[in-house]
């Protein structure tokens, strides 16, 4: 593709006029495209530079200060934040909440998701009023789902403990903060309320994934005597295994992000039983205003995710098939 | 004989499976069902709740269907809450500016890295969709710290930038009136588009002479905004008219000149003004406003990468031929390219505005007035306040319907786009 005009050094002597060539290189194709790419461009790497990219360098300097945003200059205290963070049982215990609550809601999400896409893959009849009520939690926000679940896990008037009242189980504090509540329920209650709300996402990135295996294979395989779970191993898993790897980058990275929910319904409580580390960060840097510590929290969770997502990236390469 | 064994084999799977086929397609049936009852069960209890009265609250296990239809407690929580009405605009400003934002920046970064050839693309497309390994949650401190006191070179440029979102606005309206007007005019009349546009600018022009001109004669600068502002956008109407003017001519080098020196005359007088006026407005402290709830959301990398890969699969055929025809990039782009990518648009439009509503985490932390609540602060303040500890659930469902109701009767009504853009989205990335 040849640039319209070029741009060439005008040259003294006959020919068009000294202005009418300098009008036209400046109306030249390679002049053109290197102004309006930096200029279409420059909005978009302001606000990264600004929103993004600096705010993750700053963040790190701020990890290695302490401060309250009060006072006008800022100590500096070098690793200190990180060594304290590492040294305490405290923030164990965050890990620890985190990777539970992360791998427990991916788990059963995917699968469940899965096993939906798949039954309905097989063309039910109502399959978009299904797909639609599955999929209708991930449209509302999840302040507003949360409410609704805290009055369902209510002790004394939630539905659920009512309906298991009926099989003669004891009155459950899920959420518990009252008195003699069983911290033991505080984080399963999150996760089943995280699946409810991410399962319908996940069926339908499912669905859509499963319309790619040609039903040919399927067809041969049926003549070469295969069973529906040969299939689902050797045919569906397979072909499925770029939709899941995706699901579960996501899936992961989302999970260790919550904090609506959490806010909403249990504070980080009873005790520290659903503080994650995304809640953990808000309380130290927004609640107890230490914003270094918090901005120190919020650099490890950074280097978490990215040292996670990096093994994720690697491990597909063994279990992933691109057709 | 091998054959025939195969063909006997298939036929008697299909036969057998013929009875597992009933067993199995009702199994299926129950547990979908099942799900699909479960799933959308905390819908359905919240508005039952929603309608009955306190008392009948507590009483009732397991009634479904209220005794007495309660629509009052929608009334009550209004007049429990009467800043509802408040919290639900300040979702609504956060979430379509939001998302005018994202597309204006997203749509021209993507078609940059798509269709412009300029040093460093590559790196830079790189390293724009690299910050997606960025958490959101590591910008956050910093990003209070800068909106606590805003640096004036920021200012000047985001006022750049929402001068642009304006006239990008008001330029899609006039585009849309010249559909309307050029389409009863007609192809025999190209004028037509000129004089409907004199039309427009002696109106509005007559509508500012009586209003707007006498408070920028007496005050200036420091006249009243609203002024400043139908001021800009009389500016802009005119340039248009110009630019339409100008197209009438033949194509010619001096039509050329004439056109592109009006062109950066206007725009660059009316974005500099815009730029040493809007700071003024916006304030020093982006906290607690609505300019600190939108900018820092205005870029998304997903956007940049969703829409560019949207772009490489149109057909370069029509970009080449309207090269050369000399249309510039932004023609190209308003005119080809967009008209091409209307489901990509609806995809992300819905995604945006699905996830700057249920927004949370970033309101809490910088609004702090009763006033700039969003909807989602104003449904939890309101539980905690008002309704906490079994006193006024009913009330609590009642706005919790109220807040989900809007989205959720869009999707059922468009589900087949929600659902659809949902999968496509995840197809190619």
């Amino acid at each position: 593709m040849t640039p319209m005009g070029g741009v060439s050094a005008p040259s003294s002597g006959d020919g068009p006029s000294l202005a009418i060539r300098f009008w036209r290189w400046l109306r030249s194709q390679r002049l053109q495209d290197v102004l309006t790419g930096y200029a279409f461009i420059a909005p978009a790497f302001l606000s990264l530079g600004v929103w993004w990219l600096f705010p993750l360098v700053y963040s790190v300097y701020l990890s290695l200060t302490e401060w309250d945003f009060l006072r006008p200059v800022k100590k500096f205290v070098g690793l200190a934040n990180y060594i304290k963070m590492f040294s305490h049982a405290e923030f164990a215990r965050v890990l620890w909440n985190t990777t539970y609550f992360s791998l427990a809601t991916t788990v059963f999400s995917l699968l469940g998701g899965l096993v939906l896409a798949l039954i309905l893959y097989q063309k039910i009849r109502g399959t978009s009023i299904y797909r639609a009520l599955i999929f209708s939690p991930w449209v509302t926000p999840t302040v507003a789902a949360a409410l609704v679940w805290l009055w369902i896990y209510n002790r004394d008037m939630g539905i659920l403990n009512n309906v298991l009242s009926l099989f003669g189980v004891p009155r459950i504090d899920w959420i518990g903060s009252g008195k003699g509540a069983l911290r033991l329920w505080a984080m399963p209650s999150l996760i089943i309320f995280t699946i409810w709300k991410t399962l319908g996402y996940n069926m339908v990135y499912f669905m859509a994934g499963l319309t790619t295996i040609p039903s040919e294979l399927y067809e041969a395989a049926e003549i070469d005597g295969a069973g529906t779970w040969d299939k689902l191993r050797h045919i569906t898993l397979p072909l499925l295994s770029p939709m899941t790897f995706f699901l579960l980058v996501i899936s992961l990275i989302t999970t260790f992000n919550a904090f609506d929910q959490i806010r909403v319904m249990t504070r980080g409580g009873p005790g520290d039983a659903t503080r994650t580390m995304v809640y953990y960060m808000y309380q130290n840097g927004f609640e107890s205003f230490k914003v270094g510590y918090g901005s120190a929290v919020a650099v490890v969770i950074f280097l978490i995710l990215f040292v996670l997502t990096i093994v994720q990236f690697r491990l597909a390469r063994k279990w992933v098939h691109y057709a | 004989m091998a054959t025939e064994t195969a063909v006997t084999a298939v036929k008697f799977r299909k036969g057998v499976s013929g009875v597992k086929h009933l067993a199995t397609r009702a199994l299926m049936h129950l547990v979908l069902i099942i799900s699909s009852l479960l799933v959308a069960f905390p819908f359905i209890w919240m508005a039952t709740r929603s309608l009955m009265t306190a008392e009948e609250l507590k009483r009732s296990r397991f009634t479904l269907i209220p005794s007495a239809i309660q629509w009052s407690n929608y009334v009550e929580f209004w007049h429990a809450e009467p800043l509802f009405p408040r919290y639900f605009l300040n979702s609504a400003i956060m979430a379509f500016g939001v998302l005018i934002l994202q597309l204006i920046v997203a749509i021209l970064a993507a078609y940059a890295f798509t269709f412009v050839n300029f040093p460093g693309r590559n790196v830079l497309f790189f390293v724009a969709i690299s910050t997606l390994m960025i958490p959101v949650v590591i910008t956050y401190i910093p990003s209070y710290i800068i909106l606590s006191s805003m640096p004036m070179w920021l200012r000047v440029c985001w006022s750049i930038l929402l001068g642009v979102a304006g006239m990008v606005a008001i330029w899609l309206i006039l585009r849309f009136l010249d559909m309307i007007f050029s389409g009863l005019a007609g192809r025999e009349r190209p004028w037509a588009s000129v004089l409907w546009r004199v039309v427009l600018v002696v109106g509005v022009g007559a509508v500012w002479a009586a209003y707007a001109l006498p408070a920028l004669r007496a005050a200036g600068a420091d006249a009243p905004t609203s002024a400043q502002l139908f001021t800009l956008a009389f500016a802009f109407i005119v340039y248009d008219l110009g630019i339409t003017i100008a197209e009438q001519f033949p194509p010619s080098t001096w039509q050329g000149v004439g056109k592109a020196l009006w062109r950066w005359v206007w725009l660059l007088g009316i974005l500099a003004y815009i730029a040493y006026r809007v700071p003024h407005w916006l304030g020093e402290n982006w906290l607690d406003t609505y300019q600190g709830l939108i900018i820092p959301s205005a870029v998304s990398s997903f956007g940049i990468f969703l829409f560019r890969q949207g772009f490489m699969g149109l057909p370069r055929e029509l970009m080449d031929a309207a090269k050369i025809d000399g249309a510039d990039h932004l023609r190209i782009l308003t005119q080809i390219v967009m008209p091409l990518s209307k489901p990509l648009l609806i995809t992300f439009v819905i995604f945006d505005l699905v996830q700057y509503y249920s927004s949370y985490f970033w309101p809490l932390l910088i609004t702090n007035s009763p006033t700039m609540r969003v909807l989602t602060i104003g449904l939890q303040i309101f539980f905690i306040e008002k309704g906490y500890y079994g006193i006024r659930w009913h009330l609590i469902m009642a706005a919790n319907t109220a807040a989900v109701a809007p989205l959720l009767i869009l999707f059922f009504l468009g589900q087949r786009w929600f659902v659809e853009g949902v999968a496509t989205t995840g197809l190619k990335g």
